[in-house]
């Protein structure tokens, strides 16, 4: 009989098979769906693990659409596995008396461990430690399912990313629910049973609704293993976002195809994931819109449909705009003329507004918003936006001078980047700044090169975005992003860890991107003691512009990082305090292949040598008396140094940073020789401060061209 | 197909048959249906409420003269809210669009997240706003405070927009060709109102006045929340509201002046919002005696969350 009950529940201990988790919500923030749903799984998996109910092979699939959050955990166990735990009791000379009685103490040990006096006969004793001690074996049947499960669920509601918690209450109207949408419901299956769980409040049962106007809602699962099949047929829902995105991928590409055109190559990735998290069945329907509205400004109507309607405009095959445009509905039907009619009812409204904005932003040139500008307030310290502009034109106009090209322009972008803020149409679509200056600018019959770069001094916004392209672009954007982190760290807003609510590290970026990637010749800590002067403020912040170096270093660091270059390289050009980052890329690449030359290790070896030994030893001159070489090999090193320094010195100026280490790399055999025949430090006194200036200039010459010491080289023999 | 007045018709008898109490508008200048004491005050306490009702709102900066086909400065909320939220509410709303005539299995009808935040009434909620084929006929909020209150048992507000409603089911373009009554046109009753109110509110209204009456208001607002008289005193915040807006669609409040006035209304709502509950609370939260909402009673239910919050650019 024993044996019997004791196999089954071994049996059952085997057992194992596909969990099943919904919650039915109300509709879920599409934004956070995604994040929503690992948390949940994650979360669940984690518990599960714990309590031992999965398989080894155990593998958790999660569904989510705007109404449900699922999980199916296929190869859980009903049962944990059966275990043995040895508890530790006392001392075996205190736990029995002379009778082998079990002691007061004993007792008292068992009870405060939640044991039974008649679990005593399972006690035994063990001499193996120092003491012979009493331990106790107990049989742990594990934890089951249906026990684990409603703990599993509530930890993992609690620990989900939820955005923006939500309180609620429950149909008693008292019961306080914490939560990121309403929850009406709970499938819960094991296998072909359904689960008792409860989770906020929902009870579980075994079927859940469908589509919320597709189908009559109620959907009943016969097995856990069913669940997307079940909802795909008889609750017209797709569970899984995966395949509803590859879903709606598809059938707009079907649709653009079918009328010639194409979707955007560059529409932003976070429409299609926000679409997918909006239905639950997704059908895509073309609709247009008229074409007289295409005069406006391309971006205006794409984002008009992007944002709002979160529409997929369509374009020719010369990538222009055409006024079609695709729909993400959640409805099929047969006749969806509800659908399309509608959608482009709406658009039309949007469309309208966007034209009255821009017809009126057209009506005041962009040099008589200036004066708006002063209405704006930068920072309540910092003056209002008409001043910032003044500051920017003036040092655009500076850089110009400084990169050559026109100053008036330089100068006229410069006041005018700003005016574009004080419109209708960026009031309304702010990701358009800059955008709408361009074509205001061309509409006022500025320049080309004035209004590109109104658009680009904004660049780059983004890690991967581009930089002006052209020299005005350039200046007005060197411009406003120095003036930016001048002005912010005047008034001690520095950032720190993750707060910089002014972006001053991005727009550190894009100083360093700008000044390397177009080859600025500037010399930036300058152009930062410029910049400052104009920065009126009570009590600012002392010393800003050496600390805003400082900061663009750090950065500078960052990017050279992200290019791949190794930290022992970046700060052999970064410890020469650089001038103009102009070269640094070149420079780079050039101590890369010195590094492999065989030369290289021994060189930096030597450097290191030479620091040590200058800074252990003070020495007197730094002139070399040439008479006092007696040394071949010191004579030879000497000689050697005098002939490659004006060479190297003409390699730096025309920045030939290759060909200048390779040349100091021809010293290396003279180093050697050096540290092989002579003895620096000399008992008397004039040989030993001689050498020491020779060694001066050696390193000196050694570190023109980069700070090769610090280079991780192993030497070569 | 439905008239305005049938639509406003149809959606009173739906809710009258869901037990709400069918109010008339309030008889202020308000910026939304939210503002009607029936909903702004009612939000607050445990004592439940039912109610439904129409609420001409008025936008100052959103008029164009009647030259738009859709923005005006003056328009129609119908409004519900329902409190504690029952957990069909959406079950519920969805049967109203049948009401007014919607065949809900032949549109594509959708809930896009929409939060809802006042900073100047210290309110937020969570929530959608609907699409009906991705034109957004109604806000959906759960609230989660008010004044600076925590909502328990939280309130449901359902905000129809009437017009947007009656043009879709009319099928016009323009709000001005909605049929009000089947003679009477939207245009009718309202153009000349839109052109001349338009012009009040960007050209014509004395911005001293207005500045003026908005420290009186305030003045007065104070005066009433001493006495303990939490109703005027919430009337007088309505009124510091709408001269408010008046004042920001005369372009006269600079960016650093809104978040200020913002606050002074917001101070104000909040005070009332306090002052309604001690007010309430005498009477021992009669209305929650007829079901078992007493049991939520707390103490701690003055704190203050709105304090830190960043204020945002909508009023």
């Amino acid at each position: 009989m024993n044996f019997r009950k004791q196999w089954i529940t071994e049996k059952l201990a085997k057992m194992s098979d596909t969990l099943l988790i919904e919650l039915l919500t109300e509709e879920l923030p599409p934004s956070a769906l995604l994040n929503l749903s690992s948390g949940l799984q994650n979360e669940m998996m984690q518990s599960l693990k714990k309590f031992e109910l999965l398989e080894e092979n155990a593998r958790c699939y999660s569904f989510e659409t705007p109404r449900r959050l699922a999980l199916q955990i296929k190869k859980v166990r009903s049962q944990a596995p059966q275990k043995t735990i040895i508890k530790k009791l006392v001392p075996t000379s205190v736990g029995f008396d002379e009778e082998g009685n079990p002691t007061k103490s004993l007792l008292k040990k068992m009870e405060s461990i939640g044991v039974k006096e008649n679990q005593l006969k399972n006690i035994y004793s063990d001499k193996s430690g120092k003491v012979e001690m009493l331990f106790i074996r107990q049989n742990d049947l594990g934890v089951c399912l249906e026990k684990a499960i409603d703990r599993a669920l509530d930890r993992a509601v609690r620990k989900m990313p939820i955005p923006k918690l939500m309180t609620y209450q429950l149909d008693d109207g008292v019961t306080d629910i914490k939560f990121v949408r309403p929850v009406r419901g709970l499938l819960a299956m094991y296998g072909r049973k359904t689960v008792n769980a409860t989770v906020l409040g929902v009870e579980s049962s075994n079927h859940t609704k469908g589509h919320r106007f597709l189908t009559n809602n109620n959907v009943t699962l016969d097995h856990a293993d069913d669940y997307e099949e079940t909802l795909f047929n008889l609750g017209k829902v797709i569970v899984s976002s995966a395949k509803r995105k590859a879903s709606i991928r598809r059938q707009c590409q079907e649709h653009a195809e079918r009328l010639g055109y194409k979707l955007s190559d560059n529409s932003p990735s976070n429409l299609i994931d926000e679409v997918t998290a909006l239905v639950e069945w997704p059908v895509i329907y073309n609709a247009s819109f008229n074409s007289e509205f295409l005069t406006l400004p391309a971006e205006c109507l794409i984002l008009t449909m992007t944002t709002h309607q979160k529409f997929f405009p369509l374009f020719d095959n010369n990538d222009k705009l055409t006024n079609r445009f695709l729909v993400v509905s959640n409805m099929d039907l047969d006749n969806p003329t509800n659908i399309i009619e509608g959608n482009k009812r709406v658009i039309t409204p949007r469309l309208q507004d966007a034209r009255f904005f821009f017809e009126t932003d057209c009506r005041i040139k962009l040099n008589k918003r200036l004066n708006l500008l002063k209405n704006m307030v930068f920072h309540n310290k910092l003056g209002s936006l008409l001043d910032r502009t003044n500051r920017i034109s003036f040092l655009s106009q500076h850089i110009a001078d400084l990169i050559g090209c026109s100053t008036e322009e330089a100068h006229r972008a410069g006041q005018l980047c700003k005016t574009d803020l004080t419109t209708e149409m960026v009031g309304e679509f702010p990701e358009l700044q800059g955008t709408m200056g361009k074509y205001y600018a061309l509409k006022d019959k500025e320049t080309k090169n004035v209004a590109e770069a109104i658009e680009d001094h904004y660049l780059p916004r983004f890690q991967s975005d581009l930089i002006p392209k052209t020299k005005i672009g350039m200046c007005v954007a060197l411009a406003d992003k120095v003036d930016l982190i001048l002005a912010i760290f005047s008034i001690n807003l520095i950032p720190t860890g993750d707060k910089d609510p002014y972006g001053l590290r991005r727009c550190g970026i894009g100083i360093v991107r700008i000044l390397i990637e177009n080859k600025i010749s500037i010399d930036l800590r300058r152009l930062l003691h410029k910049g400052i002067e104009k920065i009126v403020i009570k009590s600012p912040r002392e010393n800003v512009p050496n600390q805003v170096y400082d900061f663009i270093l750090e950065r500078l660091k960052g990017y050279l990082k992200d290019k791949g270059f190794s930290p022992d390289e970046i700060e052999a050009v970064a410890e020469k305090q650089i001038i103009s980052f102009e070269n640094i890329l070149s420079l780079l690449y050039a101590i890369r292949n010195f590094k492999l030359l065989k030369e290289a290790g021994n060189l930096t070896a030597a450097n290191k040598r030479i620091k040590n030994i200058l800074r252990k030893n003070s020495f007197v001159t730094r002139k070399i008396i040439f008479s006092q070489l007696e040394h071949k090999s010191e004579i030879e090193l000497n000689n050697k140094i005098q002939e490659l320094s004006p060479k190297i010195e003409d390699f730096l100026k025309t920045s030939k940073f290759e060909e200048a280490l390779k040349l100091l790399s021809s010293i290396a055999p003279h180093v050697d020789n050096f540290f092989n025949d002579v003895l620096v430090i000399d008992k008397d006194e004039n040989k030993k401060n001689n050498r020491l200036a020779l060694l001066n200039s050696l390193e000196l010459l050694l570190n023109r061209v980069a700070n090769i010491a610090v280079l991780n080289l192993t030497p070569k023999s | 197909m439905q008239n305005f007045q049938d639509i406003i018709l149809s959606l009173q008898k739906y809710w009258s048959t869901q037990n709400c109490v069918i109010l008339q508008p309030h008889d202020m200048e308000v910026g939304a249906g939210t503002f009607h004491p029936a909903t702004f005050l009612r939000a607050i306490g445990p004592e439940p409420w039912k109610s439904a009702y129409v609420q001409p709102c008025r936008r100052p900066k959103d008029g164009r003269y009647g030259d738009n086909p859709n923005r005006l400065q003056h328009y129609y909320q119908f409004q519900v809210v329902l409190k504690p939220s029952p957990s069909n509410i959406i079950e519920l709303y969805l049967d109203s669009l049948e009401a007014i005539g919607l065949d809900n299995s032949q549109h594509d009808i959708r809930f896009v997240e929409d939060n809802w935040e006042s900073p100047s009434l210290g309110a937020w909620g969570l929530g959608w706003e609907v699409w009906l084929n991705g034109m957004e006929i109604t806000q959906f909020t759960y609230f989660q405070e008010v004044g600076g209150l925590p909502c328990r048992p939280m309130l449901g507000e359902i905000t129809y927009g009437l017009e947007r409603i009656a043009m879709y089911l009319q099928e016009k373009n323009t709000v001005y060709d909605i049929n009000w009554n089947g003679d009477i046109s939207y245009r009718d009753i309202f153009q000349q109102n839109e052109r001349e109110q338009s012009a009040y509110n960007f050209e014509i209204a004395d911005i001293r006045t207005l500045v003026q009456s908005f420290e009186i208001c305030e003045k007065e607002a104070n005066k009433t929340i001493e006495h303990q008289l939490c109703l005027p005193g919430y009337e007088l915040v309505i009124k510091c509201s709408h001269i408010f807006n008046l004042l920001d669609s005369r372009g006269a409040i600079s960016v650093t002046e809104r978040a200020g006035y913002i606050a002074r209304v917001r101070t104000l709502a909040r005070n009332v919002a306090k002052c309604f509950y001690t007010e309430r609370k005498k009477t021992g939260f009669q209305l929650a005696e007829i079901s078992n909402l007493k049991a939520i009673l707390d103490p701690n239910e003055f704190q203050e969350t709105m304090d830190n919050r960043e204020i945002s650019k909508n009023v």
